[in-house]
């Protein structure tokens, strides 16, 4: 994998936690087991994706050190 | 008895919405702000038990906030969040966490633990107002 810089992250990391929170705030509105599944999933998925993030900001060697909010 | 009262500073409005969305359902009296220097305004005006706080923001960003809302008000609940990353090492987030935030958090996120933290951080207050 190519590794990222950490604006980049910082960017990819911001949507995330909107999808996050989106998906989330959706599982409150509603009771069918397979949407709630669909909307769980999205929420996993997205902190997958994270993951990769991080290790893409890690394998930049900036993870540790240039870390901006 | 009054709910707890909770200022969120968010410069991404989406986010804020979401985080409005979170607290108010768990029973908080929210109140909002895009940017470090409306955030102090209303941290005079309405005195949260608690604050959410974004690090990176136009006009006033969330590192001299924390200080100048820490410096007004000691006791007051700070928690951090960013779009850092999500280790310990997070440069930013760990200044925050030495310059007065209770407690930092890496984005993404989910809500429900941010509430948790939160309601965690405030529980005299919070149990108080639920009784």
């Amino acid at each position: 994998m190519t590794p990222i810089g950490d604006s980049a992250a910082h960017a990819f990391n911001n949507l995330l936690g909107k999808i996050v929170g989106s998906a989330e705030l959706a599982l409150d509105r509603v009771s069918d087991p397979l949407a709630r599944a669909e909307l769980t999933g999205i929420i996993a998925l997205a902190e997958t994706a994270a993951d990769m993030v991080e290790a893409l900001t890690a394998s930049s060697g900036e993870a540790a050190t240039r870390r901006r909010a | 008895m009054n709910p707890p009262t909770i200022l969120l500073i968010e410069d991404d409005v989406e986010m804020l919405r979401l985080l409005t969305a979170a607290f108010t359902k768990a029973g908080y009296d929210v109140h909002t702000a895009t940017d470090g220097r409306m955030g102090m305004k209303a941290f005079a005006r309405v005195v949260p038990d608690a604050v959410v706080t974004d690090i990176v923001m136009p006009t006033q960003e969330g590192i001299e906030t924390i200080i100048a809302m820490r410096a007004a008000r000691p006791e007051v609940k700070i928690v951090a969040i960013s779009g850092g990353g999500r280790l310990a090492a997070g440069t930013v987030l760990n200044i925050a966490d030495h310059l007065g935030a209770d407690r930092t958090i890496a984005k993404p996120f989910q809500l429900a633990n941010l509430v948790a933290v939160v309601a965690q951080m405030i529980e005299p207050q919070a149990a108080t107002a639920a009784s």
